[in-house]
This record gives structure tokens, sequence and C-alpha cells, in this order.
């Protein structure tokens, strides 16, 4: 009975006169095992051969551990198992390296069984101090809530005063206006506050409206000084919240983008030196930046004029980009900036227009004078001031309690493991300085490469993969002609938290490995120490019957 | 594509004047035909000119050769300037086969050589050449009237030869000189050839009625992104045209290396009508330079003609065995880490592969001979534990010099004046990979014997016997010059233009780095080295790749009538880029690319920089697996790859081959491209689409077709909706056919050097069949000597005899192997002859059993329709005879 390759545990299984295959294909009979020719295509009957393609060989390698080699291995001429038991044929003679190797494997594997026992010790802790700190997290929240809802209704209320004071400052302001400009009203300047004041109460469903509407406002010469007043603060504040405006200057990257793919660059690429042509056409097969080269070719081909003019456009363009947020973010704080809107709105307005704002302005005493007189119960100005005050720092105050929940909520709400382990991640970010770059890795947030002064986002937190043995950042800034960057951070036990390499196996992909008694698993612990025993055990070399 | 930075015909002053020329504008006649020294010569007189008229008649040398191939050359009788002819792609031997023509035959205004089995008649007035068999016409020069010679000439006052394109400026010193002529194909219905361009197997008619279309371009050029169905040339040009019909196949070649451009004219209207005895195509070849040295191949058969075009250029090298298995490639492996990982990624898979390849990176800033100090700070060490495993490694090494004063090789070359010049006379200074760079005059034997110096062991550095060549750039690539390569009135060696020998600058190249491994190998190992720009001639000295494809459905099927064509004109060593060199392939699209590529006669992964990382294993279940049996797959009939190889060192015959090669009488394969045959016993049909269910497989001849894998047969001359899966692609043994292989699993080929081999016979009608196998040590020339072993098995009256092909006298060296057959498979039994039985092996009088198996050993296979002769255990050198039934 020719047992070579034949692991211990399925020695039985080869003791019958007749053997069946084991995908049930077909049977053979006992002296067919291990003859150098393969009967089970699964490779039942050659463990010991490399006649059959799917055979495994079995190294017992006394002395370190058994290996299952691949038929392919026997007989090849280079030693794979360390007992020398897969090279037979005569042709090769292996040493016997089992116990060196061992030996070896062996103070390695205590290695890591130390690593992984201090690890999992300060694993333990770290779990326990994140269960503490989760709590007060949690603890601190409900609180908070508490004085969200009691904040909410001061503001509530002061906002309800506010604007009760704001509307009556509204009317006076109006009476001022049809005092000194009535002569001026006309039919459509009333239609048009109607219709103002009706796209207002729509405004969810407005935005294609609008859109028409500006149109047709456009269209429209404004024959009235006011309307065409009132139409610069629509258009102001349409623009501002015109959601298309971001995407145009999208819009203008991409055609920068497209560019390098027209037939223009064609055409610019004359007007480069040589040494730069050479440059940008390498570029499309190594994706250097050469924008600076191209930027220099377009400059040239355009014509100067336009060329300043389309620069112009751009900074418009970013500008009002740029006012959006603000706006909206005025928005959320209800009308109070009526006043400050007033204020942009005089800006482009007329002399006799600016005149009674100026007015209005200017006088407020005798504003109130006037208001007084309309209202049954007096306000004074100083304690509109006062309520204003109060509303601010009760918003603000609001604002701060809010933003703490938000912070807190986001950060219970996030996945830090199975035991918590990464709780105390939350707030740090993990560095590490190659010759060129340094590249910092924060968790639950992004990861960036810096080089010198620039920055370059590898990617935004996806969350944890591989069962918790991997951080997987995606969509950071796309690469020249390829792909999004990403950046794969690969977990492994050890004491200390650190970044220990970042690669690049592929252009804009990344791989980094960071060390961590996180992943220092106490069950692994066990593991180690059992397959330390296992190997500690001297095995009986005479068992080897080869 | 950057379509708009390469040159279309109506801008080149002489594709725009000789395409608009009309039929019969040709106005030479002949006169003072005399033969001298076993040649026909004659004087070509232009009507127009005067009896003194400057410029003067043309002469024209007639020539022949054994084996049906004539020569016809034409030069000015005064000329100016030699024109350039280009040397070292004619074979030095073909001067032996010279045929010394004794009479020339004078008769109703022509003169007629009769050679054996044909006559070449010269028409006096208008200047015509025929090639005719008998009454038959093979082939015509001139019968359009198409034939146009700019003589060389003085610029006339005020004359501006100026030719400017985009940015560049071409002086063109010496002015027009241009050569134009039609040649026609009689008995034709298809042309072929005019490699390289990204298109089906025929060459199309590029002018008539209803064209629009380009001519076809042979201008080397690195095109940055090719596309797909374009007759504008790629990195390669090979002059040479074979036609094909049902009757006769011929074939020409015009050795000239300048821009050359040919049209396929469409066969007019009125023509069609005509009683036209046999159809013919005719074409129009026009070349901007360069001397008019044209040759004739009369066929008959599509495999004649390929013989006689390579007994003028050369057969293939014999590769080494390494060169002929599966390589990993990628722009690029970043350190010796990623190297060692990529390895140990093969093994851990059970994936075997024979050579790593590094790109440009590897280089200390692209100067080849060199490595990254950081990178590769240990490559003798890097290599050595590569070839601890039987692997190999190759290194790029490109044209372009790096102009830095610290760099030996650039020191070196400028000193000695080895640079190209520009036409002010200094080294010529263009951009590439390294920035600033000057290109080596490979003209200039002693500047190619110089670079083949720098491939010693002491001169490059880290370099060690298990490392070979990459020749990549060679068009030559100059990414600011003029079409993405360099200045036309560049200056070479011997005053040559560059314009004049343009096209074979990547062949001169590839030829010095071959010779540079010749003399590390003290001529006794085979060189590899792959480029890819190549010329006529260049299936002498090594292989190419189909250069930067695209990772698309697209690339993949052209791939196909790519490497046919090549093969159609002697380069037979080429492969496409499994995967796509651009893009990033789906696991489906890898998958499929590894199954077809396992077919090419050059089998290697390659990726761009900016690609994921696709090493085989990457793509997950079952794509890994189907990977790995696609390699298996090649790695199996490796020994049948060899035995073909060695035949086009023979013969000149290609690995991959149209059908109609092998059936040339079959009018429905003419223009079949999408499927192939490979030797003449395996045809693969790739396939080319997504979620393909089927592929329409047509069967050629009128024997059977046995599938690989199950056994199943399909009856000869028939088209066949055949389903697939994406387990494999349609592949099929010929009924009469022999086939070697070795099917046991290796890490690469080096281990599977003693394994025993499977023989596969799939029987015809009467129960026959035939195969063969070439073996040598796989390295050395030694086989030249004789040190190597051809066996024929033959099949017949059920017995199955192994005999010696081998010449007896083959020389003086031997290659001896241990080598046993392990396993007969028999495919195309009846089922009465299905059965378990005894065997005898008659030679040694022993008998063994032989009982109903499958053809393939894999988990799941289960094959009712084949027998396996178990452990015959005779060896694959030695005489024997089995009796199987």
């Amino acid at each position: 009975l020719n047992l070579r390759g034949v692991a211990p545990q399925d020695e039985k299984y080869y003791q019958s006169a007749v053997i069946k295959c084991r995908d049930g294909s077909k049977s053979f009979p006992q002296e067919r095992l291990n003859d150098d020719f393969c009967d089970c295509a699964d490779g039942t009957d050659e463990p010991g051969t490399n006649a059959c393609p799917e055979a495994k060989f079995y190294c017992r390698n006394s002395g370190h551990r058994p290996l299952i080699l691949f038929s392919s291995r026997v007989n090849d001429g280079i030693c794979d198992c360390c007992d020398g038991s897969d090279e037979y044929d005569g042709k090769i003679n292996c040493r016997n390296t089992c116990w060196e190797a061992g030996e070896k494997s062996r103070e390695k594997l205590k290695k890591k069984l130390g690593v992984y026992k201090e690890g999992s010790g300060i694993r333990k802790k770290d779990v326990e101090n994140s269960r503490i700190l989760r709590r007060q997290h949690e603890g601190e929240l409900v609180p908070l809530k508490r004085d969200e809802k009691h904040l909410k209704s001061v503001v509530d209320k002061l906002r309800e005063i506010k604007l009760v004071l704001l509307l009556e400052m509204s009317l006076v302001a109006a009476l001022l206006w049809w005092q000194c400009c009535r002569r001026r009203i006309t039919r459509p300047e009333k239609e048009a506050v109607e219709k103002e004041e009706k796209r207002a109460r729509e405004e969810k469903e407005r935005l294609e409206k609008e859109e028409r509407e500006k149109r047709e406002r456009e269209s429209t010469p404004a024959k009235e000084a006011s309307q065409q007043a009132e139409d610069v603060s629509h258009q102001v504040e349409e623009q501002a919240e015109d959601p298309k405006i971001p995407r145009t200057t999208e819009e203008e990257e991409e055609v920068v983008d497209n560019s390098e793919h027209t037939d223009e660059e064609d055409d610019e690429l004359a007007n480069l030196t040589e040494e730069e042509r050479g440059r940008v056409i390498a570029a499309r097969w190594t994706g250097e930046d050469v924008s600076d080269i191209k930027a220099k070719a377009e400059a040239e081909s355009a014509n100067p004029l336009e060329s300043t003019s389309s620069y112009d456009d751009e900074s418009e363009a970013l500008d009002e980009a740029n006012v959006q947020p603000e706006d909206v973010e005025d928005e959320d704080y209800g009308h109070h900036s009526a006043y400050e809107d007033a204020s942009i709105e005089s800006e482009s307005l007329d002399d006799d227009e600016a005149s009674w704002w100026s007015r209005l302005k200017a006088a407020p005493s005798a504003l109130l004078k006037m208001f007084s007189f309309s209202r049954s119960h007096p306000v004074d100005i100083s304690e509109a001031e006062r309520i204003r005050k109060e509303f601010r720092e009760a918003s603000d105050k609001l604002q701060g309690v809010q933003s703490r929940i938000t912070e807190l909520e986001d950060r219970l709400k996030q996945d830090y493991g199975k035991d918590g382990e990464f709780y105390s991640f939350h707030d740090k970010c993990f560095e590490l300085k190659d010759k060129k770059y340094t590249y910092k890795v924060c968790p639950f947030k992004d990861a960036t490469q810096q080089e010198g002064h620039s920055t370059t986002r590898l990617g935004r937190w996806q969350g944890f993969k591989d069962d918790y043995k991997s951080m997987v950042y995606e969509h950071g800034d796309r690469c020249w002609n390829g792909p999004e960057r990403s950046l794969r951070v690969k977990m492994r036990c050890g004491t200390k938290l650190e970044l220990r390499s970042v690669d690049e196996p592929s252009r804009c992909e990344y791989v980094a490995e960071l060390s961590t008694p996180a992943m220092c698993l106490e069950s692994k612990v066990k593991e180690l120490e059992r397959q330390l025993v296992v190997q500690e055990i001297p095995q009986d070399g005479s068992h080897d019957e080869l | 594509w950057k379509k708009d930075e390469f040159k279309r015909c109506d801008q080149t002053i002489f594709c725009r004047e000789y395409r608009n020329l009309d039929i019969g504008s040709s106005k030479w006649y002949v006169s003072d035909v005399n033969l001298t020294n076993g040649k026909v010569r004659a004087r070509l007189v232009n009507e127009d000119d005067g009896e003194a008229e400057h410029g003067g008649s043309l002469i024209l040398h007639l020539s022949a050769y054994q084996d049906g191939i004539v020569r016809v050359k034409v030069k000015e009788a005064d000329q100016k300037k030699k024109r350039f002819e280009v040397p070292d792609v004619i074979v030095k031997e073909l001067e032996e086969k010279r045929l010394w023509i004794q009479r020339l035959i004078e008769k109703d205004g022509a003169s007629m050589v009769v050679l054996s089995g044909h006559e070449v008649v010269l028409l006096h007035k208008p200047f015509q050449l025929y090639v005719r068999n008998g009454k038959e016409t093979l082939l015509s020069l001139n019968a359009k009237g198409l034939f146009h010679f700019e003589r060389q000439r003085e610029k006339r006052e005020g004359e501006n030869w100026d030719d400017t394109f985009r940015s560049h400026t071409d002086t063109r010193p010496h002015g027009p000189q241009s050569i134009g002529f039609d040649v026609s194909f009689y008995g034709a219905d298809f042309v072929y050839g005019l490699p390289e361009r990204a298109t089906g197997l025929t060459l199309k008619p590029t002018k008539g009625a209803e064209i629009v279309s380009e001519p076809y371009r042979l201008f080397n050029s690195d095109i940055f992104e090719y596309i797909y169905e374009s007759p504008f040339g790629l990195y390669g040009a090979v002059p040479v045209m074979q036609s094909h019909g049902e009757k006769r196949t011929t074939g020409f070649f015009w050795l000239n290396a300048a821009e050359m451009v040919v049209d396929v004219l469409a066969k007019e209207k009125a023509e069609e009508g005509a009683a036209e005895e046999v159809s013919r195509v005719d074409t129009h070849w026009m070349a901007e330079s360069g001397a008019f040295d044209a040759f004739f191949f009369i066929g008959p058969g599509p495999k004649d003609v390929i013989r006689q075009y390579t007994s003028v250029t050369g057969k293939s090298i014999m590769p080494q065995f390494f060169a002929t298995a599966y390589h990993q490639c990628r722009w690029n492996y970043k350190d010796e880490a990623d190297v060692f990982q990529v390895d140990a990624g093969f093994d851990e898979y059970d994936m075997p592969y024979d050579v790593l390849w590094l790109d440009i990176e590897h280089t200390d800033g692209k100067k080849y001979f060199t490595w990254d100090p950081v990178l590769f700070p240990n490559p003798k060490e890097m290599q050595d534990k590569i070839a601890a495993k039987g692997r190999k490694m190759v290194t790029i090494i490109d044209p372009h010099i790096k102009r830095d004063n610290n760099y030996y090789i650039h020191k070196e070359a400028q000193s000695k004046g080895y640079y190209i010049k520009n036409k002010h006379g200094a080294d010529f200074d263009g951009w590439c990979w390294p920035g600033s760079s000057s290109y080596l005059d490979m003209l200039n034997p002693e500047v190619r014997s110089w670079w083949a110096d720098k491939f010693s062991y002491s001169s490059y550095q880290g370099s060690t016997p298990n490392l070979y060549i990459w020749n990549d750039m060679n068009e030559p690539s100059v990414f600011n010059g003029p079409e993405a390569t360099m200045e036309r009135d560049n200056i070479h060696y011997g005053g040559v233009e560059h314009r004049d020998v343009h096209n074979a600058y990547g062949y001169y190249f590839h030829m010095a780095s071959v010779e540079g491994l010749m003399k590390r190998g003290e001529n006794n190992d085979r060189p590899f080295v792959l480029s890819r720009s190549f010329f006529a001639g260049t299936q002498k000295v090594g292989a190419i790749w189909t250069g930067d494809n695209n990772a698309d459905w697209d690339h993949l099927r052209v791939s196909v009538p790519m490497l046919l064509t090549l093969g159609l004109t002697g380069i037979t060593f080429a492969g496409a880029d499994v995967g796509g060199f651009f893009g990033n392939p789906d696991a489906e699209l890898l998958t499929r690319w590894y199954q077809l590529g396992a077919y090419y006669p050059f089998y290697r992964g390659h990726a761009h920089l900016d690609t994921k990382r696709r090493e085989p294993w990457l793509f997950g279940e079952p794509y890994t697996s189907l990977i790995r049996e696609s390699l298996h797959t090649r790695y199996a009939l490796l020994p049948y790859f060899y035995t073909l190889f060695r035949e086009a060192n023979v013969n000149g015959l290609p690995l991959m081959r149209p059908l109609w090669m092998e059936y040339p009488s079959d009018k429905h394969s003419f223009a079949i491209d999408d499927e192939f045959l490979l030797g003449k016993d395996i045809l693969v049909h790739g396939v080319y689409s997504e979620k393909a269910v089927s592929e329409e497989v047509y069967f050629p001849g009128s024997q059977p077709w046995f599938d690989v894998r199950t056994g199943a047969s399909y009856s000869g001359g028939q088209t066949v909706q055949v389903p697939v899966t994406l387990d494999s692609i349609p592949v099929y043994q010929r009924a009469g056919s022999i086939i070697p292989r070795k099917d046991r699993f290796r890490r690469s080929s080096f281990q599977m050097e003693n394994d025993p081999y499977t023989l596969v016979i799939a029987l015809n009608g009467t129960y026959e069949a035939r195969g063969e196998l070439y073996i040598d040590d796989g390295k050395s020339f030694d086989f030249e000597k004789g040190a190597y072993i051809h066996r024929l098995f033959t099949f017949a009256d059920g017995r199955l005899t192994s005999t010696n092909l081998a010449p007896g006298n083959k020389g003086t060296k031997e290659f001896t192997t241990s080598c046993l057959v392990e396993r007969i498979i028999l495919l195309g039994l009846k089922s009465k002859d299905l059965s378990s039985h005894r065997v005898l092996v008659e030679s040694s009088g022993t008998q063994v059993s032989a009982e109903i198996g499958p053809s393939l050993l894999r988990k799941g296979y289960h094959q009712t329709n084949s027998l396996v002769v178990r452990m015959p255990k005779v060896r694959i050198s030695d005489d024997w005879s089995i009796k199987v039934l």
C-alpha cells in the first residue's frame, strides 16, 4: 500500500481493495493507488504523484507544520516540503530542514503570541474605556435634548414677537414709501407685488416656474424704475438660489476635461515648444499633469481679449456660487434678514428710490412717532432691540446645543465594531511620513496625501469591511484620466496604534496597513496557543515511510 | 486616436498626385532588351522625353529564382543620388537560388523568358510585365498603366520643395522622387497582407466609384489608442500582399522602407458584366521615395507563396521554449517586493507562468540598462530568485537615449557620433520617455555592433542569463515630432534620409538587440527580444506584439485578423496584449481574452499604468478557475506549439492560419476571420461578445471536427450555431490528426521537461490519423547541428506507429530525452470499438489496458466517446508500434 502524499486522517480511506474516486465518478483497484497514472479526474488515486492535475500532496514535515501541496509541485525539482518528501524521483536531493524551519516558525509564533497577548490586554482596557466614554456621551445627550426643547420654545416665542415688530416696521415703511412715491405706483407694480407674495407661498414647487418667470420678466422691458428695482432684487435672490449655478461651475470643469480630447488641443499643440509638445504627448500614456502647458497653449491659441473675458465670467460664476450657501443659511433664520436683503437691494436702486430708504433709515424716531399714531399700544425702540438681542442670544445658544447634539448623535450612530473596540478611533487621525508624502488617515472622516502645501484626498470614509479587518475610503480626488482615488486600510494586531505603510499597487488605489490592539482578539490568542502546543509536540519522524 | 496628428492621403504630396492619376497614364516603353549575367536588362524610356531630355531613361533588371520567384528592379540610368536599397532584409542564401536565364525570346513586340513552369513576358509598348503560366496570367505590372517614376532632378528656379504639416516642415532636399505602379492579381477573389492595421483579414477595396476611404498606409507610427477598422498604419509595415482564389494564390513584395500607400481598386461596374474569364484584383502601390525592387511569387497555393516570400526575407527564428509559454507583464511591477508578490501569486493559485516583465519604470530615470536604485536595488538576486523556479525575466530597452551627460550610453554614443543627425548635421534631439533624447542610428552596422556589446553581463549591470529583452517605441516614437516620429529629412549612416529608412528603423533596432543577446550567449543561447515595430524580415530576429490595444471587445475581436495577417507576411511569433493595454477589462472580457490568447503564438498579459491590477487571480470565482484553465490549456499544448514553431522555422508557415490556407478551394472560408486554425489540426473560434450563448462556427473540409473538451464531433463543410458558456471558447481537433500534449500541471514550462506525453488521436472516417512532434533542448542552437528529435505518429489498421522523421544525416550533435508516453486518447471510434480491452505494445511485447475515459483530466469530466490507453510506457523518442484495435 503506497500511501505517499496521503494525510494521516485519510489513510483509512485507502484500506479497501477497491477504492472509490471521491467525486464518485468511478472506482479503482488498490494497486492503482499512486501508480503514476491518473484514473480519478479529482486526483483521489494519485495523492503522491503529479499524474492528476487536481490532486493534493500531503507532507508530514515532522518537527514543523504539515503542508498540503498542489500536485504540480511533486517531483518538479524544487523542494517545497521541509522534509523533502515532495521530491523523491532522485533528480534532486532535498535536505530535511523541518527542525530548523520549525524552530524559526515557533519563534515567530511565540513572538506573535506575545504581541497578541499584550495587544489583547490593551484591547480589553480600550474596550472598557470606550464603553465608559460611550456611556458618558449617551448620558450627556439626555440633558442636552431637554435644553434643546426648552431653548426652541424660547426662540420660537421671541421670533414671533420679533416678527410682529418687523411687520409693524414694514407697515410703517410701506406707509412712508407710499407717501413719497405714490405717484409712481402703477397697476403692473401691484401685480408684481401680488405675484411675489404668491410665489413665497408656493416656494416648494417653484424651481421651474421661477425660471420661466425670470425669463418672462427679463424679456419684458422694465419701464418703471420701481419695477426695475423689484426685478433686480428678484434676480439677486434667484441667482443666489438657483440650483443651476453650482452646476455651472462643474460643467466648466467638465469642459476643461473634455478639451483634452478634442481637436482644439491639436491646434494648440502647434503653439508649444518642441519639449512642451513632447511632454503633452507623453502625458497621454503617463497621466502626468501638463495642465500648465495646456493652459499656455490655450492662452496662446485663444484671442487674448476673449480669454480675459472668459476668466471674468468664470470668476463671476464662482462668486455667485459662493453667495448661495450664505443666503440659504439666512433663510433658515427666518425673515429677520429682510432688513439686510433690503440694504443689498438699495444699492441697486436709482437715486429716487434710495432717497426714501435713506429717509426711512435716518429717521427712526419720526418713524416711531408715526407708528405710535397708528397703533393702539406703542412699541418703544429699546424694547425692540432688547428682543432682538434676546432672540440672538437664545438662538446662538440653541445652535450650540443643537450642534453638540448632532455631534454626539453622529458619533453614537457610527459602527464601532463588535465590541465597540473602535470607539476611540473617532477623534483620531493616523499619520505616516513617506519620502515624499505625508499620509493622514482619519477614521469616520477622510484620508489624504499631503505633499508640501498641496493635499490630495484619497477617499471619504465608507466604513469597516472584511469583518472589521479593513477600513475603506472611496470617492477621493479623481486621477487624471483615471478613477477616483480610494484607500483600503488593512488592520493588523499590534501593541501600538500606528500607520505602518501606505502603498499604491494600482494607480490611485491605495492600500495601507495599520497596527492596532483592536485587532488582537482574545480568541486568536487561544488559537495561537493551541498552534504552539501542536508545534512543540515532538513528532515521530520514524513514521515517515518514504 | 488623434486623427489630425497623422497625414491623410490628401495631405501627402505623392499620395494625392498618384491617387488622381488616370488609368493608362503611364508613358513608359521598353527598348534595348538584352541578357547579361543571366538577368534580363532593358531600358525604359518616357514618351514625353526628347532625345536629350534631362533625367534620362530607367534601367530594368529582371531576374528569377528557384521555386517560382521573379524579381524586377528599376532604377534611374543616371542616379543623381543613389536610391536607398534596404539592406539586411533579403537573406544571403537567396543569391544561391538565382536561376541563370539562358534565353530571351523576342516575339510580337515583347520579350519572353521561359522558366520552369512559368514565363515572364515583357511587353515593349506600353511597358507591361506579365507573369504567366501557359495561357493563364498570374500577375502583372503596369497592366493598368499607373507606372510612374519621379526621376531625381535639380531644383528649378523659384521652386519650393518644402512640405509643411502642422508645425513641421520637411525640407525635402532631394526633391520629389516617388514611385507608383499597379499590380494585378489574376484568379484572385481577395487580397490579404500589408500589416499593420486594426482591420479585418481581407483587404477591402479602398478606391472605386462608391468608395470613400483612405488607402492602406504603411508608415510606422506610435498611434495613441488606435481604433478598430481603420486603414491607417500602425507600428509596423510589411509591404507584401497575397492574393487568393479557388485555384491560385500569388504574392507580391516591394522591398521599400519609405512611406507607402496601397489602394485596392474596386471592380468597375462594366467589368462585372463583361465576360471576364478569371476574377482579378487590381492594386495601386505608391511610395514617397526609395528604390523599385519588387518580387512576384507565383504560388500556386497559399503555403507556396509564404514559402517563396520567406525564402527571400527569411524564416522565423526558433524561439526558446520558455518564450512559447505564458508571459506576465504590467506597466509597471513597481519594485522587487511587487515582483515577488506577483510571482508568489501564481504559485498560490497554481497558475503556471514563465516570464515576468518589467516596463520603463524599472530604470533609473528612463536610462535603459540601469535600475532604479530604490525600487530595484538588487536586480541580480531578484532574477536569481525568480529563476530558481525555472522562470525568466524581461526588461525593456528602448531606442531613445536620454541626453544626460552622466549616462554612459549617451556619452559614448555622442562622442562616437552614433546618433541620427538632424538636417543641420547636429545630433537629432527629440522628446520621449526620458525627456530630451537622441536616437541611435541603427542603420549603421557599427552602431548595431556597439549596441550589441551593451548587453554583455559586464556592461549591463544587474543582468543575468535569465534576463531577456523587450524593445518598445522603435517606430521610432518621438513625442514632439511630426506624426509622433522623427523628421524625414533627418540623416542616417551613409547620408541616407530618414524618409527612406523609416519603416525599417524598428527592425534594425530589434536586430541590434538580438545581436546583443547572441553575443551575450556566445551564439548558443537563442535570443528572445520582443519588438513593437517591425518590417519585412522581422521574423528572422524575433517576436512582435500588436501594440497598445484597448480593453474592449472590438480589440479582442480584431486581434485575430491582425495576427493572421502578420502570419501571412511571415511574422508568425506574434500576439496581442491579453486583457487589452488601455482601460479596465471586466472579468468576463479578461476571461475570454485568456481563453483566446492561449492560442496566440505569443501569449502575454499586459496592462497600462493607470489600470486596475489584473493579475489572473484577482477577479474571484469562477473567473480565477477559468483563467487558470486557459493557462493550463496553453501549457498542455506546448509540445504542439513548439512543433509548429519548428515548422515556421523550416518553411516559414505561420502557426495561426486562415482557414483557406489549409482549405484553399473552400470559397466559403476566404473571408472568415473570427476563427482560425492553429497549425492544421486545431480550429479556434473566439467569443467576442458579452454574455454570448452561442457562436456561429464554420467547420471546413469534409472530415469531422472533435470538440477538445467533450469529444463531440461536428461534420466538416457546415456552419453550426454552437452553444457556448463562460467555461470555454469553441476549439476543435481535426479528424485525422494526432496532437501531442503534456497534461501535467507545473509552475512553468521548465518543470515540464521530463513529464510524459499524452497523444490525442482524432480518427477520420477510415480510422486513420497522423501527427508530428518536434523536440530539442529548447534553448541552444544545437538543433541546427542535428540535436533534435522529430517524430511521426501514424494510426492505421488499428495500430499506432511512431517513426523517425528527421533525416539520417541531420548533423553532428544529438538530443535525447527519456520522456515516456503515458496516455493515448482515441476520439472518433464507433461504439462497437468503444470498449475496455487489452492492448499490445508490439515493440516490447507487453500488454496494457484501454478503457473508456475522458479526453481532459478535470473534475466533472465524464466521457463515453473516447478510449484511453493506459501507460503504454514507450519512449517518445523511440520507434514503436501499439496494436490498439
